[in-house]
């Protein structure tokens, strides 16, 4: 191992160590925040996913309460009979849905960043 | 009739270079160290790996042996030629693992290629560059086809791992070529 290679490998140690950080605050200050889309009979609301909170919508069969807290939204109370929706827990990541069907009101996540549910190769 | 069969006896050696051996001996060793580098990267594909992305990269070696043998052009093709017969041995050809491996074969060989011409640096010091740019453009490869947080999660912990093992196949390349260099005196 020459002198130039000692120096290749430790400018190319440092450029390893700088990778993750240098782009993780580069995409950090491109991505948005996700919303929460509440779709209903009565029509479309947009909450942010980063702000804790609450709102009733009225479906088709009575009112449905979505809660809003640290950074993920679940369906706490429905007028629906399975209550399918309730059992769903709360999503946080964009693409992911909360559907009940008896009142035709569906929660999504929106935001920039998909992430991929699986891999395969 | 006779004429041209021996006119046609004397052309090839008239396009063969001054030592008529010597074309077929550079066609014979880059045959088999292709043959060598899939067989390697079919092989390589087979272990498992504890970091997605992380290999041992011991294709790269013979890639690497050609390179300082016989120069970046014949080093460039071997590449390409060696990535398209691992992904048809594999079944990932024209898949995006064949993009990933694509992109981390060309930027290799042609950042290998420019660090042989620094003066100083020796074959264990090109195959740093050469697996430190291999993993580097799979990575900008891999986060334009996926789009996701993840890939940069990886970047440190693959580049970094990259710096061993490129070690580990210049060492494995310079006793190749030394081998190499002192069979060709014997023979």
């Amino acid at each position: 191992m020459t002198r130039a290679d000692r120096i290749a490998f430790v400018v190319l140690a440092c450029a390893a160590l700088l990778a993750t950080p240098v782009t993780a605050a580069r995409e950090h200050r491109s991505s948005s925040g996700s919303d929460v889309v509440v779709q209903g009979p009565d029509g479309t609301r947009r909450l942010p996913l980063d702000a804790d909170g609450s709102c009733t919508v009225r479906g088709l069969r009575g009112r449905v309460v979505i809660a809003v807290s640290s950074g993920s939204v679940r369906v706490v109370e429905s007028s629906c009979r399975d209550q399918v929706c309730v059992h769903a827990g709360s999503i946080s990541r964009p693409g992911q849905a909360i559907a009940c069907i008896p009142n035709g009101v569906i929660v999504t996540v929106e935001g920039e960043q998909r992430e991929l549910d699986a891999v395969v190769r | 009739m006779s004429s041209m069969q021996s006119s046609a006896d004397t052309l090839p050696a008239a396009v063969a270079t001054r030592r008529p051996g010597a074309v077929a001996r550079t066609v014979a060793e880059d045959g088999a160290l292709l043959a060598l580098a899939c067989v390697l990267g079919i092989v390589e594909s087979w272990v498992p790996s504890p970091v997605p992305g992380v290999r041992l990269g011991l294709a790269n070696a013979a890639i690497l042996v050609v390179l300082v043998r016989s120069g970046w052009v014949r080093a460039f093709r071997l590449s390409v030629a060696r990535v398209a017969l691992v992904g048809l041995a594999t079944g990932t050809l024209l898949g995006p693992v064949c993009a990933l491996s694509i992109s981390g074969a060309v930027a290799s060989v042609s950042c290998m290629a420019a660090a042989r011409r620094i003066p100083g640096l020796s074959v264990v010091g090109v195959s740093v560059v050469g697996a430190f740019t291999h993993v580097a453009a799979q990575l900008i490869a891999a986060s334009v086809l996926v789009a996701s947080g993840a890939v940069v999660a990886l970047a440190t912990p693959a580049l970094l791992s990259s710096l061993p093992l490129g070690l580990a196949t210049g060492a494995i390349a310079g006793a190749l070529v030394s081998r190499l260099e002192g069979m060709h005196r014997r023979v």
